[in-house]
């Protein structure tokens, strides 16, 4: 089950994200690219919602709209009701690079949110030796981040944003770039933390392994101009262990989402792909053609 | 194929040590790994990021040597502690990222290997260019530029390019790594269509187990450091191999099996990388 | 006796006495220096430089057409070594490096506040990077005859030609600097917390660290190049000075002591500012 806010590391004041017929059109010179239409999303409370969809489809704008980072050009986005107008702590986001402060040591980068409240050191010294021990970064703290593997410096990200207990965590592509094996260890790593902690998450990934492994709730979006989709609810137990990815219900949602996103995916499609499933066809159909089964 | 030719391709690779030593630093990357590789058979290569894997595939193709042990080519020795053949069209090497030259076009990139080989004319070789794009759906591509075309696209030419001289082994290197989910699908009917109209050994690494299963005879199994073979897992489906088969029972165990080897062994790797970052 | 069998003195018996050690621990730095600077890598190099000095040598020697005036190496030794048991030597050296110094440093101070204003607002910069990437191509050196009548002394006017070669580097590069801040880095301090003025310090200033020093570096090597200029045309005194008043008094030796002088105070300006760039960025050493 979710956590409860376990003692420190969160007050369980868990956030609610609205968007409301959002729509974001960038315009340049003369060039009108909607990349947003008309979203109507909800990222509920407390749980791990997982947006899912093709290259350049807008998902990062969706969280940057989310985070205050861009603007929408129509609609709203709500945070428990409230408008949301610019970046505040109480929506943090994990970047789809890197973004510690190179200058920092792992240290000063956790703290460096409570340092810019005024917050006292004693204080801030207490906050961050749990969290570093809860990302297993501890010994790490006065490494900068060039000295730490692509694993480590996620982990400290997700260190810096969860030390100001935010109502909601936004995690753009996070593992994208590790090699299969950080990953994997990340992906648990993450889902563990979540799982123990709680707190609302939003998740943008074009893993599908990834993405059902980790979601209570999968959303789909549409390739330009980008709205949803559908929605999937997986309904895999939690704890999430790593053998339900042969569970034959995790294979089942998996056939359902891979089915969604081809649809999608085809839209941006060179040919190729229906002429080779021809020629699977075809091999099927005769099968003395297929050589293989000599 | 002429009937009664014995089909080619068998590979053998017995106690086969690899040892690194960058400024005196003793890496022991592979110990006493040992196993085989029917003919036409589609191998995959899975375990932890580390050596293992690139050392076996670079001996086989030649471009590096082993510290001891042998590896076959149906029967001939091509790489012990003495002995190292030279990299040859016989056993080819398709790489993760983009090879394809860019100052040629797609026909160009496709027959260059028979053309600079001398094994066929131009005239033939085109013909049997514009026939492999043709099989695959990529008919109108011919006069385009590498950068002109998805990556997904010029994936495909890269392995026909490859395929197009006929090796006896074909070895391929993650190669369809950091494709999203809809792309692979395309990539892997792609290969399982080109596989079966002329099969012949592959050796496939991969750390996409799903990928694995579906495209393989057999799924090799390697260890972190020093590499050896923990497991190798059969897969006993028919070809060609469809997608439906990804919810069948057997395709769930043999999947679940997988998973729970490769996931120890990459723990082991991940403490150990952890310690030597210290 | 050392363990390796050129009787070095690696390891040292525990036998010796103490009044034996310094001296013995001063051998053992200096193979280790040796071997340091004698291997079979830099042996390489070496050897082209004494091929160097030797066709030298034979050119002179030979009386090759035009390079027939060239003085011998061993001349230009000489020549050196009585340059550098004079006062007057040293005291070249001491004017060039201070007019370096403060013709640098007044860059440094004017240019970076410069840069960072107009990498930061977007205003500023509308209003005087016209003109500044007007005046940017004119080469420091073509200052030369307008700085002379302007300004009311040499010594003034030498600064500020100095001041113009690293004014327009530092300045476009932390431009640069701060442009290339990734935005992400400046959305996460935001997110956090951070007011306007905590960017500014924070994130902005050592963001543009790198830049700065390459600013630096690369000013660096320009101001002694238009220092030389500036001197030979104009100055009184410094190493550029010495060199042109060896050419006007036929002393060809001390032109090619002048040129190594000047080579090397240049140098070790530079690495000046790289050790200064290692100090101030430690975080960009990879263990």
């Amino acid at each position: 089950m979710t956590g409860n806010g376990q003692g420190r590391l969160s007050s369980g004041n868990f956030g609610e994200v609205r968007l409301d017929g959002v729509t974001k059109i960038y315009e340049k010179d003369d060039k009108r690219q909607t990349v947003l239409e008309d979203v109507n999303f909800l990222v509920e409370r407390g749980k791990l919602t997982v947006l899912m969809g093709p290259t350049g489809c807008g998902k990062t704008v969706l969280i940057n709209l989310i985070a205050g980072y861009e603007h929408p050009t129509a609609g709203s986005v709500y945070l428990d009701g409230a408008p949301v107008t610019g970046p505040g702590r109480d929506r943090l986001m994990v970047f789809q690079e890197t973004a510690l402060f190179p200058w920092m040591t792992v240290y000063s980068n956790v703290t460096f949110g409570c340092r810019v409240q005024g917050m006292a050191d004693e204080v801030i010294k207490d906050k961050a030796e749990v969290i570093l021990n809860k990302v297993g970064l501890f010994e790490f703290r006065d490494k900068y981040p060039t000295q730490l593997s692509g694993g480590m410096q996620r982990r400290a990200e997700l260190a810096r944003a969860m030390i100001n207990d935010p109502k909601i965590l936004i995690m753009d592509e996070p593992f994208r770039g590790l090699d299969a094996m950080t990953r994997e260890l990340m992906q648990e790593f993450y889902v563990g933390l979540f799982e123990e902690i709680g707190r609302t998450n939003l998740f943008i990934t074009h893993e599908i392994d990834e993405a059902i492994f980790l979601a209570d709730k999968l959303f789909i979006m549409t390739y330009q101009p980008g709205r949803i989709k559908a929605e999937i609810e997986v309904d895999l137990p939690r704890p999430r262990e790593f053998h339900m990815l042969a569970s034959s219900r995790f294979m089942e949602i998996r056939n359902q989402a891979l089915d969604l996103l081809y649809e999608e995916a085809s839209k941006a499609f060179a040919s190729g792909s229906k002429a080779a499933f021809d020629l699977v066809g075809a091999l099927m159909a005769s099968k003395d053609k297929c050589k293989r089964c000599e | 194929m002429a009937k009664g030719k014995t089909p080619q391709g068998a590979i053998s690779i017995k106690n086969v040590t690899k040892i690194y030593d960058p400024e005196g630093v003793h890496v022991v990357a592979m110990q006493d790994c040992s196993f085989d590789i029917a003919a036409r058979e589609f191998a995959i290569i899975v375990g932890p990021s580390g050596c293992g894997k690139t050392t076996l595939l670079n001996a086989i193709a030649g471009f590096d040597g082993i510290t001891s042990g042998e590896i076959f080519l149906d029967g001939e020795l091509i790489s012990s502690h003495q002995k190292q053949i030279k990299p040859n069209v016989d056993r080819m090497v398709v790489f993760q990222s983009g090879a394809l030259f860019p100052w040629k076009t797609v026909m160009e990139n496709v027959i260059y290997g028979p053309i600079v080989q001398g094994t066929m004319k131009k005239t033939e070789a085109l013909a049997r260019g514009r026939q492999m794009l043709n099989q695959v759906g990529l008919a109108g591509i011919e006069d385009k530029y590498p950068e002109e075309l998805s990556s997904g696209i010029q994936r495909r030419v890269e392995i026909l390019r490859a395929l197009i001289n006929e090796p006896r082994v074909v070895m391929l290197d993650e190669p369809f790594r950091g494709l999203d989910a809809v792309a692979k699908t395309v990539m892997h009917e792609f290969l399982v269509g080109v596989y079966c109209t002329s099969p012949r050994t592959m050796f496939f690494i991969t750390h996409d187990l799903d990928e694995a299963i579906f495209l393989g005879d057999k799924v090799v199994i390697m260890t972190t450091r020093p590499a050896r073979v923990k497991k190798i897992v059969t897969v006993d489906m028919p070809w060609p191999r469809e997608h439906h088969i990804k919810t069948s029972k057997l395709y769930l165990d043999l999947k679940g099996e997988v998973l729970e080897a490769v996931h120890e062994e990459a723990k082991k790797a991940f403490q150990a990388g952890e310690r030597e970052l210290a | 006796m050392g363990e390796n069998g050129k009787g070095g003195l690696d390891t040292l018996p525990e036998s010796v006495s103490s009044q034996h050690r310094p001296v013995a621990k001063m051998g053992y730095l200096q193979l280790k220096l040796f071997k340091r600077v004698f291997n079979l890598r830099t042996a390489r190099g070496f050897l082209s430089v004494l091929i160097f000095l030797a066709l030298w040598q034979l050119v002179v020697y030979v009386k090759v057409p035009y390079l027939q005036y060239l003085p011998y190496p061993r001349q230009v030794a000489a020549s050196g070594m009585t340059a550098v048991a004079s006062w007057q030597y040293w005291a070249d050296w001491g004017l060039s490096l201070e007019r370096i110094f403060v013709g640098f440093i007044a860059a440094q101070i004017i240019g970076i506040p410069l840069g960072l204003a107009m990498g930061i607002s977007k205003v500023f910069k509308g209003f005087s990077f016209p003109l500044f990437e007007i005046l940017r191509p004119i080469p420091p050196i073509a200052w030369i005859p307008l700085a002379i009548l302007f300004w009311p002394t040499r010594e003034l006017s030498i600064y500020f030609l100095v001041f113009i070669g690293a004014f327009f580097i530092i300045v476009i590069n932390v431009l640069q600097g701060v442009s290339n801040i990734s935005v992400s880095l400046k959305w996460a301090a935001s997110s956090l917390g951070a007011k306007p003025k905590d960017i500014f310090w924070r994130i902005l200033l050592p963001g543009s660290l790198p830049s700065i020093i390459t600013g630096m570096t690369v000013g660096m090597g320009v101001t002694w190049n238009v220092l030389i200029a500036a001197e030979m045309i104009a100055g009184q005194g410094g190493l550029g000075r010495a060199t042109w008043e060896a050419y006007t008094n036929g002393n060809i030796p001390l032109i090619v002591v002048g040129m190594v002088s000047i080579g090397l105070a240049g140098y070790l300006s530079s690495t000046l500012v790289r050790w200064f760039g290692e100090k101030a960025m430690p975080w960009n050493r990879e263990v």
